[in-house]
């Protein structure tokens, strides 16, 4: 037989061998197949003896069992020979018999303490796209218009429902018609300034991937959105150095808004809190117009937007942007994903984004937006870092 | 964020079954195989979301499972090693080269497997294995060797 002959019943063989493998998983035990993997410690379940998931193996039963037999043996000889040397006689056979605990009239089964599982993390929904980064048909608009001293103009007004114009998919439109606008930037503080309207593609804006508490608000929650425009009065030249530096080798990205949306002023503090309508979310939506004219769309939420962001956004790892001289005062001690609104005075605007798994392996990582002139004032950007572990301080 | 999108539950449906027949494979028993597999699942779990390769993790497993039983076993295998009944190697089915291939030392089955079986190119089966692709290459070669010398003329 050639090596060519035997390699070609080996692959036969093994088929065969394959074919005959009979295990017995089903549909309905691969859940508790796969618990029985798992720590066995889930919530009070009683899963039978006889279950493979939970059961010893045999070989194991089998070392426990010569084990216990070999000792028992040693004990009755040695305490036999004792027994019969101080007695002449060995009774260990008027010893009553042994009951068996399995006996046919006993439940064979036993009760396992389990943990409560975790959450179970959401499932991509195929039918739900992700929220894209680009692309023509995303139906949103970013407000532009004034702010006040702080850099934020809050207005409030009840959302339409209406069909984006673009795509003919049902959206909210966000009209804002309320002002507090005030301070250095005159030329946009007037309260009868008209504002853009922001269109919200409702499919896309409420799926996050990674975060079920949003998925699972409805779009009606937008009908008292709060529309605030954020925007920060930075240094335009020091935000391109960094920004240059941190998107060295793609295309020059510019900010033209970014928006925070929100139901209530007092933000959700806990994923708890964003499951309830009352208390709302929030939300950036920040769009970019690249230099080719391409726009991206960033969608940046309280909780579960860097997973967003980092799979839209070109970004440089290391591009120490907190480090510089700008950059806030940022210290944590909590590994996770952290996103920073940058503000170079000293009223810095910090927000925690998230404390979930990290997504790199890199102690840092950066994200840099380059500013640009938005009616008449400089903005800043929106910084994200990630960090696996240890803590950082500038 | 896991570094996977798929659960370990689903990951365990997906997968148990392969699992089991690779065990099977490298242990020619199938009453031992189900047994082997679930033990690589509950080895693997524990850090199933900090594995980069869940997959190359549990195949690890399984063969070092596999392994393990060898050892254990190999007195009752030298019991049943000459068993096999001796055909001519035109009329030789399926199961009488299994036979033979579950003689040979364990790491040459284990090449063999999956070489053969899996498909996994030399730098797999050396990561599998635990070994330089070198030693793989030997080990091919000499199990080839071994099982056309066990096989009837």
């Amino acid at each position: 037989m050639t090596v060519e002959d035997l390699e070609t019943r080996l692959r036969q063989a093994f088929a065969v061998r394959a074919e005959t493998t009979t295990t017995t998983t089903t549909a309905t035990d691969t859940d508790d197949r796969a618990a029985g993997a798992e720590d066995r410690n889930i919530a009070h379940r009683t899963i039978p003896m006889a279950s493979v998931a939970d059961r010893p193996s045999r070989r194991t039963l089998a070392s426990a069992a010569i084990t216990v037999a070999a000792v028992l043996v040693a004990g009755i000889l040695i305490i036999g020979s004792r027994h019969a040397t101080h007695q002449g006689v060995l009774s260990s056979a008027s010893n009553p018999p042994c009951t068996s605990p399995t006996s046919p009239d006993t439940p064979n089964s036993v009760t396992i303490t389990h943990p409560a599982p975790a959450p179970e993390a959401p499932v991509a929904d195929p039918q739900r796209p992700l929220l894209l980064p680009s692309l023509p048909g995303t139906c949103v608009s970013l407000v532009t218009g004034p702010r006040d001293e702080q850099g934020f103009v809050i207005a409030a007004t009840p959302a339409v429902w209406t069909d984006c114009s673009s795509c003919a998919q049902p959206s909210k439109a966000v009209r804002v018609d309320t002002v507090a606008a005030s301070g250095a930037d005159s030329q946009q503080t007037t309260p009868d300034t008209p504002y853009e309207t922001v269109i919200i593609d409702a499919r896309r804006f409420f799926y996050i991937p990674n975060a079920p508490f949003w998925s699972e608000l409805q779009p009606a929650d937008l009908t008292t959105a709060t529309v605030e425009l954020v925007g920060w009065g930075a240094s335009k030249d020091d935000f391109i150095a960094l920004a240059t530096a941190a998107l060295a080798g793609s295309d020059t990205a510019s900010i033209a808004g970014m928006t925070r949306v929100q139901n209530r002023t007092d933000a959700p503090t806990s994923p708890a809190d964003a499951t309830s309508p009352a208390k709302g979310l929030v939300s950036v939506i920040v769009k970019y117009r690249k230099a080719d004219g391409a726009e991206i769309i960033f969608y940046y939420d309280h909780y579960a937007a860097v997973p967003t962001l980092l799979s839209t956004l070109p970004y440089s790892r290391n591009a120490q942007f907190i480090t510089t001289p700008i950059g806030p005062a940022f210290t944590s001690d909590a590994p996770g994903l952290h996103s920073i609104a940058i503000q170079p005075d000293s009223s810095t605007l910090i927000r925690l984004a998230s404390t979930s798994d990290s997504v790199t392996s890199s102690d840092l990582l950066a994200i840099p937006l380059q500013p640009t002139t938005v009616g008449g004032k400089t903005w800043a950007g929106l910084v994200t870092v990630a960090r696996a572990s240890g803590s950082y301080s500038n | 964020m896991t570094l996977h999108s798929v659960s370990f539950e689903s990951f365990y449906a997906a997968n148990f079954a392969r699992t089991a027949q690779l065990a099977h494979q490298l242990t020619g028993s199938a009453t031992n195989s189900e047994d082997i597999a679930q033990e690589a699942f509950a080895r693997i779990r524990s850090h199933y979301e900090r594995v980069d390769n869940p997959t190359a993790y549990l195949r690890t497993a399984v063969v070092n499972g596999c392994r393990n039983w060898h050892r254990s076993s190999s007195r009752e295998q030298l019991r049943i090693e000459h068993l096999a009944v001796r055909r001519s190697s035109d009329d030789l089915g399926a199961q009488e080269l299994l036979d033979i291939v579950d003689r040979l030392p364990y790491r040459q089955k284990a090449v063999l497997v999956l070489r053969y079986w899996l498909d996994l190119s030399e730098a797999d089966i050396a990561a599998t294995l635990g070994c330089r692709r070198g030693t793989v290459k030997s080990l091919a070669a000499r199990a080839l060797a071994d099982l056309r010398k066990e096989l009837p003329k």
